[in-house]
């Protein structure tokens, strides 16, 4: 089984095409391959409030992993209680070790 | 885990874009965890270890040179080739030729080599895996 690695950079209120990336996470994992999507950046914004609330639960039922680099979150004042519970704040050591596992590594 | 070879490529220029912060955050943890490390800088990413660079007082917030502590990319880049080496692997770090000549960024810091996008291609069939780090 294939697995992905997604990392979305672009923030879901500026760039319609980070959707796209959502989309795409959906698509893969529906296909049977693993699939986990780490926001970095901006994209952590997106975590926040309702804007979204209902796209991100969308991917996340399908399969999708859901993660968000802490350090970005922290620089945005972004506590832990005001994302999903289904996204996991993380190190960027997981995309390392993701890498280093042989994954297909997306930047988006 | 076993040491890997990693490759990333980057694009971006210093000073501007947070995807510089966070290409650096990757390759730290890449070295930090005793990898071995190719990047490709090209476009403005050759400027990253330019060794020129020079910090500068901020006479908007009234800092003198030691107070601002400016943050700089070759500094960094610096830190980077040595934390790899203590961790047992290397960081092989390769500007793009015709990106250096165009940009006038020919003084890199020591250890930087110069190339070409066939470095990118061999970094890339010599490695474990790759991230391509581009501007939108």
């Amino acid at each position: 089984m294939t697995s992905y690695v997604i990392v979305e950079s672009q923030d879901l209120y500026e760039a319609s095409n980070a959707k796209s990336t959502l989309e795409l996470c959906k698509n893969l994992a529906s296909s049977g391959s693993n699939v986990e999507i780490v926001f970095v950046q901006n994209a952590v914004l997106g975590l926040r409030g309702r804007e979204f609330a209902g796209l991100l639960a969308e991917t996340a039922k399908s399969g999708v992993k859901f993660h968000a680099d802490l350090i970005s979150l922290q620089a945005r004042g972004i506590r832990g209680d005001e994302i999903p519970g289904f996204v996991v704040p993380i190190s960027l050591d997981l995309v390392i070790d993701a890498m280093a596992d042989g994954k297909k590594m997306i930047w988006h | 885990m076993p040491k890997k070879t990693l490759t990333f490529a980057l694009m971006d220029p210093p000073f501007e874009n947070e995807r510089t912060t966070t290409a650096l955050r990757l390759i730290e943890a890449a070295c930090r965890k005793g990898h071995n490390v190719n990047v490709f800088a090209y476009e403005g990413a050759v400027f990253m270890p330019f060794a020129h660079q020079k910090q500068h007082a901020n006479s908007v917030k009234g800092t003198d040179l030691e107070n601002e502590n400016h943050p700089l990319t070759r500094i960094w880049v610096a830190e980077l080739q040595q934390l790899a080496a203590d961790k047992g692997g290397r960081l092989d770090w390769v500007n793009c030729g015709l990106c250096v000549d165009e940009r006038g960024a020919n003084d890199a810091i020591t250890g930087i080599r110069r190339g070409s996008p066939a470095d990118l291609v061999q970094f890339i069939e010599g490695s474990d895996n790759s991230l391509v780090i581009a501007t939108r």
